[in-house]
């Protein structure tokens, strides 16, 4: 005999009680416990920024007239020929660059800030030929027009020429290269851990394996080291203040600078004695590059001051003093001094022949003039190029940083993006989002500072971005270690859930049966 | 669930309920039948494994031991020394030991201790001595005991021993390379002042040396230079053994200096072969041994059970056998170099074995069923004893509240008298008790005949057969619970009881037979008709009160519970079949008719009739 | 600004006999850097003071900066006092605490950490899992050696001292490197020569201490002074016989020292007492000579002799160039004791060497003032006691300060606490519990308790007591604690070794409250209990397993249709084909027949 509906009936509640608890309540609250922590990333705002993705730079050129032969219509001819030279930025790149000439009158005072990167131009005439003479103090240039070209009306021509193929063309190839460079990165799919600070540094310059990635914290530091243990001072106090205050000075809008110094002694070299090369000229001994390789003597000398916040770079800057038994010379190399890329330069100073324990600023002198020539190489400032003048350098090389700053850190974090996508059980931890953000947040300020050309600014913004987005991509806890990986998780969980679920799908199916049937009896009763 | 349903259904198909019924006493008698073979069954090849060191880090005897040459000069000298220390007082020995200890550098200590049950000559205070060598460079928090009592368990001076300790202090102190710290002890006797200072250690003593992590006791009573064999004892109290790495260790070290090893006391003629009875004689002895740990001649690492402390004790045997008392030192030397090499506690191999030879063993999971059937037997008979009577259920239920009553006071009754018995251990003449005990068996196990024959006390019998088949399932209850904990105990007291499993419940209608079957077996199950046994089946015991002695005084000295489960458990179960087997019940006016058989059951019995 | 020269370098090493052939020499560096500047945009100029330091302590602002690595027991009863009345030694392990600066607590912890960090790599220890269930602000223990008032100095925040201890730490050879590395001779040179890992960890006890503190001069100037001492203590015969062979080879017949009134033939031999005239050398004790002078610090460096007797003690010192060998006089100088030998030629090599004939004959062992032990007790795998025995030998009554971290697992119960008093002479014993009122009429011996129970996985419990000891008497002081469970993964690799605990820290008080001696108690092992950590997926499976049974079993119950037998067979049947059959045919018969119902 078949079953009466009611009872039926019951029996479907108490079926859909427990549907309801073990699918509605349980298997999320299993989900929930057992999975890793996944933050959301704000995705979308990234590629928005992606695409509006903008560097403009416009650099004021205020230009005054000696001599009053030349009109107002030559700064607006001048920028014409400027902005078609200079065409190929503006074209929807990444980068659009401006040079915005000016007159000083036009020019009030409270423009010129501190620190915007203009230059002023002065114009005159010369009896002889066209000159440039670039003062290398200030940023003040004169230029000398000729006759000729007056007359020809090429002196637009000439200034433009100057500005784009002389004292900003290092500049503009720069800016032109990292650009290809970073599109090149976008097509390629790699989401390994490159384009870090630690390579960032100036992306595209020549001399890129020497200089040290940049930081807006240096620290130098000079050490006197000597091989024996022999007492020895050294007045660098002074000349430290004589020869490297004033640089740090110029230095300053680059990024700040603190300086230490360190005595040591009893820091003999690891090269074997018997090797060495005796000098022909003088008694002692030559360095060939394969001891230089090895001078320095890392897990025994006391080198490794880093200033305990993470992103300050040091530069070292080492005077050794060999024995006194065993002058030491480097294999032709007169100023007896050589340079480690990325790291500092060493400069070796004998002491027979100068028998004295302690060095005064005369002694210094030579050397801290090679240091501060070589701290510009190791900074990757150029001061070979064609325009002698520091500042201007500094802030070529200030824009190129904030370009590949930015450009840095849109790569490392679209790659953690990638990152978390293609590795589906990576944890993103809290601490990821908020680097995340601060450095999505520090992007958008600089590139308001740029707008309104506030290029001091901008730097330090951009290498807290760079900065964030290292920490947002190295962060540690996204590779915590789980018990089982996440693909297991079920098939630990199987005997739980699988008898679960086929006990109750098996129900249903027959709970339907049954319906149907009792359907059937109650229309067959109909009949009837 | 659905297999669960289609069984029933089988069930009533095939009307196998009533069969089993019927059949339920022949089918519990079988079940502890096959408990009992399954342990005869372990020491047949095949069903027992062999031993093997599963911590790396024990490393036994990798190390080269230097304890030789002239050392055993150093070892006759102290020897000569302590031969006259026999006839001082303890004091005055300790107190030449101290010297002796100081002078290598050892922290020396005495520890006063009172005798609970002063029964022997030196009054009612003794003094332990122990000397802590703190290990140089080691951090101070884990230490080795190396034990050696002035009087070794069969009551000899212990010469050997105490002089080897003496010259591997010496020894040991001019080693560098302990980690743990070494401790050694030289108590009174091994049992209750070895017992007291372990306590000590833990509660009171002011000189600590860090949580210790094994002990040895080592007996050599013979002042030769010469023994046959060694013997390893490692049963601790309550069922507790040493980690069976450590036992493996010491085998292993001995057998690897040429030893023989002896357990469970195999007499020397036995140790070469390892037959199937060989096997079984250690595997019995074992479990006798374990279970009556405590109450027996204590063998030293006993004491040091319950602190997570592996123990074991280590006999030099025979005095003119080929190997020399320096060996014997080695291997303690070994084992103790085993121990130091430990970076974490022992906890790699099993707790709970039996060993059948020095290289066999058979873990838990293997032996403890035994118990476990054994017990069921017992359920079923409860069973048996309450379906296969002519009453009804709830005939049989009408006198549940009577039965509870009467099982409680038995109960309480027999715990008054067992606890009264337990506080009043240092008053008691224990002659006069274990005859008392012995004599008290022998009346009561007679109470059927007696009973029958005279007295003539009677019950109602459904209250009677509810009685016993409570008093089964109570016996079923203290094996299955027990068994967990202390297997060797649990077993044996199934065993005894088993002569319980054919009291029945006299009838006018049975066979004249049954009365003196009932008293037989009561006899034959009678906790202290089992001190009997002992002390025939064992040598190891002077008197039959000594045993009584040790079983009450083994609580307040050794914190060994037997004698609880004996006067819980074992002694209620049994005067309650005392009471069921004796007692005559009430000759009943009419037969109730049979119980009805469920309605389901009734409707397929006709359906089938039909067919 | 004008540079500073300030920075000094001084170095001594002190040699101590000790009972029953036991030496203890303490290694002394005291460093000064010079005047150091905080803001950065100044320069800093490191010479003697390791550059590598300086910034991690500016950053970090430390006022104070002290670290302990001990190793070893160090045994009272022989050695007696432990140098520098215990003041440069820690416990078991490593120790380390720091007064640091900060506006708010949090501050001054994330500083804390990074100092801890940065340590750890810097002393390959691993002070880098310091953090917040073991740390400590200990309040009256520690107290601060700085002349600089610190709140005065940098205005408007105030100093914290924090405090946290690795008993587990192994201290080892990589951990003597990097105290060497401190020092502007780096081992090269001067005495630090002497100090080869190997030696200097074989000894019986060995304790390295750093102390740097900011301390402000005369003329106002911050300067670093940094204290890093050495001791260890060394066994001359185990040394010696050592040197002649590694392995502890049995003592050949011949050469065994047996005592004559004793049996005493070409069997028996009862040992005597330790030879008590020996002949060694520095280089017997570390394996090596001095390498020569120092010219960077303006005093010698010097090795000095405690005061001997001279009848049974013979010191010289030898310098020593290839092969030739000059005498060195003695010198006696004021503030060091002993006599001593100045190394003032860096060319030369030096050595010192002892001989005596009765090396018992040593100055009076001045009396220690108090000896704590401290021992766990139970047995039981869920909770346990402490038990601290104090005993104070002199016949003044002590009083000291007893500081105790325990981990968060360890639940102490305060309530528990119990206090023994018994006194050796006339073996009076009272008891006395910590919260029954009369308690504190009674008795004075602690005057002062200070707590801060611990909280579950991010602090430790902290007690410090302030105790009265009374004159020549015994105090047991006792107390419970439970043990509670940890989760699986904060289990250690190795946690059946069992759980250590820091050691307690006794700072012993004169009259005046001045700190007068310090000991630590050493180290406990606390067993907790442990899971068999091949589990988990078993333990998941099979719960699970038993979760579906019951659940598969409720489930049917509650689901399935009751029916008697009878409706079961039918309902069977019906299904069953053959019926199926049977139904189909008759109807085909009634079809058949055309008979209707």
């Amino acid at each position: 005999m078949p079953e009466s509906y009611p009872e039926f009936l019951k029996r479907i509640k108490v079926f859909s009680i427990f549907f309801f608890y073990s699918i509605l309540i349980g298997i999320p609250i299993w989900l929930n416990t057992t999975s890793i922590e996944k933050r959301e990333l704000p995705v979308n705002k990234l590629q928005e920024l992606e695409e509006a993705f903008k560097i403009d730079f416009d650099i004021p050129i205020i230009l005054s007239f000696m001599g009053t032969d030349f009109d107002e219509s030559l700064i607006n001819e001048t920028q014409v020929l400027i902005d078609e030279e200079l065409g190929k930025f503006n074209n929807g790149g990444l980068i659009s660059y401006h040079l915005q000439l000016k007159t000083a009158d036009a020019t009030l005072e409270e423009d010129l800030q501190t620190d915007e990167h203009h230059c002023e131009l002065y114009l005159e005439k010369s009896e002889d030929e066209d000159r440039v003479f670039v003062s290398p103090f200030t940023k003040k240039m004169n230029l000398y027009v000729s006759e000729a070209t007056r007359v020809n009306g090429n002196t637009s021509k000439f200034i433009s020429n100057f500005l784009i193929h002389d004292l900003f063309k290092d500049e503009i190839d720069t800016l032109l290269k990292s650009e290809k460079n970073f599109e090149a990165n976008k097509e390629e799919e790699n989401f390994t851990r490159s384009g870090s600070a630690s390579e960032s540094g100036s992306g595209t310059e020549i001399d890129d394996l020497l200089t040290i990635s940049y930081s807006p914290h240096y620290k130098l530091v000079f050490n006197l080291i000597n091989e024996d243990g022999v007492k020895i001072g050294w007045d660098i106090e002074h000349s430290v203040e004589k020869y490297f205050k004033n640089l740090v000075a110029q230095l300053d809008r680059y990024a700040d600078f603190s300086i230490d110094t360190n005595i040591q002694y009893y820091c003999d070299l690891n090269i074997d004695e018997s090797g060495l090369t005796p000098s022909d000229n003088e008694a002692g001994f030559l360095l060939t590059n394969k001891e230089l390789s090895t001078f320095i003597n890392y897990n025994d000398w006391n080198l490794n001051n880093n200033g305990f916040n993470d992103y300050s770079q040091v530069i070292n800057f080492i005077v050794y003093i060999p024995r006194g038994d065993r002058p030491l010379f480097i294999e032709n190399s007169k100023s007896n001094s050589f340079i480690i890329p990325k790291w500092g330069s060493i400069q070796l100073l004998n002491l027979n022949k100068l028998k004295k324990d302690f060095l005064d600023e005369v002694d210094l002198l030579p050397i801290l003039e090679n240091f501060s020539s070589e701290l510009f190489s190791l900074l990757g400032i150029p001061v070979k190029s064609a325009s002698k003048n520091l500042s201007i350098n500094i802030e070529f090389k200030m824009r190129s940083i904030i370009v590949s700053n930015l450009l840095n850190t849109f790569k490392n974090l679209s790659n953690l993006v990638k990152l978390t996508k293609n590795l589906k059980n990576i944890s993103i931890p809290m601490e990821t989002l908020v680097n995340f953000e601060k450095s999505l947040k520090y992007y958008e300020t600089t590139i308001e500072f740029l707008n309104d050309s506030k290029f001091n600014k901008a730097l330090k913004a951009s290498s807290l971005a760079l900065y964030n987005s290292d920490q947002a991509f190295f962060d540690k806890n996204m590779i915590q270690q789980v018990y089982f990986p996440d693909e297991h998780k079920l098939a630990v969980y199987t005997p739980l859930i699988g008898p679960i679920l086929t006990t109750m799908a098996l129900s249903l199916i027959k709970c339907l049966k049954d319906f149907r049937k009792i359907k059937q009896d109650i229309h067959d009763k109909k009949k009837k | 669930m659905a297999l669960i349903e289609k069984i029933r259904r089988a069930f009533e198909r095939y009307d196998l309920v009533p069969k089993l019924k019927k059949s339920l006493s022949s089918i519990s008698i079988l079940l502890t039948i096959v408990g009992i073979v399954w342990i005869l069954v372990l020491p047949i090849k095949g069903q027992f494994r062999n031993t093997y060191i599963s911590e790396n880090a024990l490393m036994p005897s990798q190390a080269y031991s230097f304890f030789r040459e002239s050392e055993w000069n150093i070892l006759r000298g102290y020897r000569s020394e302590v031969v006259k220390l026999e006839s001082l007082p303890i004091t005055a020995r300790n107190d030449v030991l101290e010297i002796w200890l100081k002078s290598l550098g050892y922290k020396t200590s005495k520890h006063q201790y009172h005798e609970l049950h002063s029964n022997k000559s030196s009054g009612d205070t003794g003094e332990n001595f122990y000397a802590i060598m703190h290990a140089p460079r080691g951090d101070d928090t884990e230490a080795m005991v190396l034990a050696a009592p002035w009087v070794t368990s069969d009551g000899e001076f212990n010469t050997g021993g105490i002089s080897l300790a003496v010259s591997m202090a010496n020894y040991f102190s001019r080693l560098s390379i302990w980690s743990k710290n070494i401790i050694i002890l030289i108590p009174e006797d091994n049992k209750y002042a070895l017992r007291s200072w372990v306590e000590a250690y833990h509660n009171s003593l002011d000189k600590t040396a860090g949580s210790i992590e094994s002990a040895i006791v080592m007996e050599y009573p013979s002042d030769g230079d010469h023994l046959e064999y060694i013997e390893v004892e490692y049963e601790g109290l309550n069922g507790q053994l040493p980690n069976l790495d450590f036992v493996n260790c010491a085998v292993f070290i001995g057998e690897h200096e040429g030893f023989k090893i002896s357990l469970q006391n195999t007499p020397v003629s036995k140790l070469t072969s390892n037959t199937y009875f060989d096997r079984l004689a250690i595997l019995l002895k074992g479990i006798k041994n374990l279970a009556i740990s405590g109450v027996r001649k204590s063998n030293g690492c006993e004491s040091f059970s319950g602190w997570n402390i592996q123990s074991i004790t280590i006999r030099a045997k025979g005095v003119n056998g080929s190997h020399d008392i320096t060996k014997y030192g080695r291997v303690v030397e070994a084992l103790f170099r085993s121990v130091n090499n430990l970076l974490e506690k022992f906890h790699q191999s099993f707790f709970f074995y039996l060993m059948l030879q020095p290289r066999n063993f058979v873990s838990i999971g293997t032996y403890l069923p035994s118990v476990g059937i054994i017990a069921v037997g017992f359920a079923f008979m409860s069973l048996n004893s309450f379906f296969n009577n002519s009453f009804t259920y709830s005939q049989m239920i009408g006198g549940l509240e009577k039965m509870c009553i009467t099982f409680l006071v038995v109960i309480i009754s027999s715990i008054i008298f067992g606890i009264s018995l337990l506080v009043s251990t240092n008053h008691i003449n224990y002659n006069l008790l274990t005859q008392f005990l012995i004599s008290s068996c022998v009346l009561m196990s007679l109470m059927p005949i007696i009973n029958l024959q005279t007295i003539k006390i009677t019950a109602k019998p459904t209250f009677l057969y509810l009685f016993q088949s409570a008093s089964y399932l109570y016996i079923t209850m203290l094996a299955a619970s027990l068994s967990v904990v202390h297997f060797a105990l649990a077993f044996s007291i199934a065993v005894l009881c088993l002569p319980l499993l054919f009291v029945k419940v006299q009838q006018t209608t049975m066979i004249k037979l049954q009365p003196f079957i009932n008293s037989i077996a009561l006899l034959l199950s009678c906790p202290w008709f089992s001190i009997v046994l002992l002390y025939y089946s064992l040598k190891d015991f002077d008197s039959m009160s000594s045993i009584t002695r040790n079983l009450l005084t083994s609580w307040s000295e050794l914190q060994s519970w037997t004698w609880f489960v004996i006067i819980f458990g074992w002694l209620p179960a049994w005067l309650c079949f005392v009471i069921t087997g004796s007692i005559l019940p009430l000759p009943q006016v009419e037969h109730a008719e049979r119980k009805k058989l469920p309605v389901i059951t009734s409707s397929s019995s006709i359906k089938k009739k039909e067919k | 600004m004008a540079l500073v020269e300030c920075s000094t370098y001084d170095e001594y090493l002190e040699l101590k006999p000790l009972l029953r052939n036991n030496i203890l020499s303490s290694f002394n560096f005291k460093l000064t850097s010079n005047g150091i500047i905080s803001n950065r945009t100044d320069i800093n100029h490191y010479d003697i003071f390791p550059s590598s330091l300086g910034p991690l302590l500016e950053t970090t602002n430390t006022q104070e900066l002290h670290l302990r690595f001990t190793q070893g027991f160090w045994d009272h009863e022989i050695w007696g006092r432990l140098p520098f009345d215990g003041f440069k030694s820690g416990g078991t392990g490593v120790e380390v605490w720091a007064n640091m600066n900060g506006d708010t607590k949090d501050e001054v912890y994330q500083n804390w950490i990074i100092l801890a960090n940065s340590l750890s790599a810097f002393f390959c220890a691993s002070l880098n899992f310091i953090d917040s269930s073991t740390t400590t602000f200990p309040r009256s223990c520690f107290s601060s050696n700085s002349t600089i008032d610190i709140n005065n100095n940098n205005n408007n925040n105030t100093s914290y001292l924090l405090r946290s201890a690795l008993p587990r730490e192994p201290v080892c050879t990589e951990n003597l490197t990097p105290f060497l590395k401190l020092l502007p001779t780096r081992g090269k040179a001067g005495i630090s020569s002497l100090l080869d890992g190997h030696k200097v960890f074989d000894a019986e006890w060995n304790s390295m201490s750093i102390d740097i503190i900011k301390r402000m001069k005369e003329d106002q100037t911050l300067i670093y002074e940094m204290d890093i001492k050495i001791n260890l203590v060394v066994n001359i015969p185990k040394k010696l016989s050592k040197n002649i062979n590694q392995i502890p080879k049995p003592i050949p017949g011949e050469e065994l020292r047996c005592d004559p009134t004793k049996k005493s033939d070409i069997y028996h031999c009862f040992p005597l007492d330790e030879p008590v005239n020996y002949e060694w050398d520095l280089e017997t004790l570390f394996g090596k000579d001095i390498n020569g002078g120092i010219y960077i610090s303006e005093r010698q460096s010097r090795v000095c002799m405690a005061n001997v007797d001279e009848n049974y003690w013979k010191i010289s010192g030898i310098k020593k160039k290839n092969d030739d060998l000059t005498f060195l006089e003695p010198k006696v100088l004021t503030d060091s004791y002993g006599t001593c030998f100045e190394l003032e030629d860096a060319a030369y090599n030096y050595d010192i060497k002892f001989e005596t004939s009765d090396s018992t004959k040593l100055p009076p062992m001045e009396p220690i003032p108090i000896t704590v032990s401290r021992s766990l007790t139970g047995y039981s795998q869920d909770s346990g006691g402490f038990r601290t025995i104090f005993q104070n030998p002199s016949s003044t009554e002590t009083e000291l300060i007893y500081f105790e971290t325990m981990p968060w697992y360890m639940r102490v119960y305060l309530h528990t606490m119990e206090l023994t008093i018994v006194n050796n002479i006339n073996k009076t014993k009272n008891v006395y519990h910590i919260i029954n009122s009369e308690f504190d009429e009674k008795n004075k011996v602690i005057k002062n308790v200070y707590y801060k129970p611990e909280k579950d996985r991010s602090k430790p419990s902290h007690l410090e007591l302030t105790l009265m000891i009374p004159a020549d008497s015994t105090v047991t002081i006792t107390y419970q604690f439970d043990k509670s469970l940890l989760l699986y993964a904060e289990y250690p690799p190795d946690a059946n070794h069992g759980f250590d605990i820091d050691p307690a820290v006794v700072t012993v008080l004169d009259e005046s409250r001045k700190e007068v001696y310090q000991l630590r108690t050493t180290s406990l092992l606390l067993t907790l209990p442990t899971p068999d950590f091949s589990m988990p997926y078993n333990v998941i499976i099979l719960t699970s397993t038993i979760m579906t049974l019951i659940f598969g079993a409720l489930f049917n119950m509650l689901i399935k249709r009751v029916l008697s037998v009878e409706e079961y067979d039918e309902i069977v049947g019906q299904s069953s084909i053959i019926s199926k059959l049977k139904t189909r045919i008759q109807l085909f018969k009634k079809k058949l027949t055309g008979k209707t119902d």
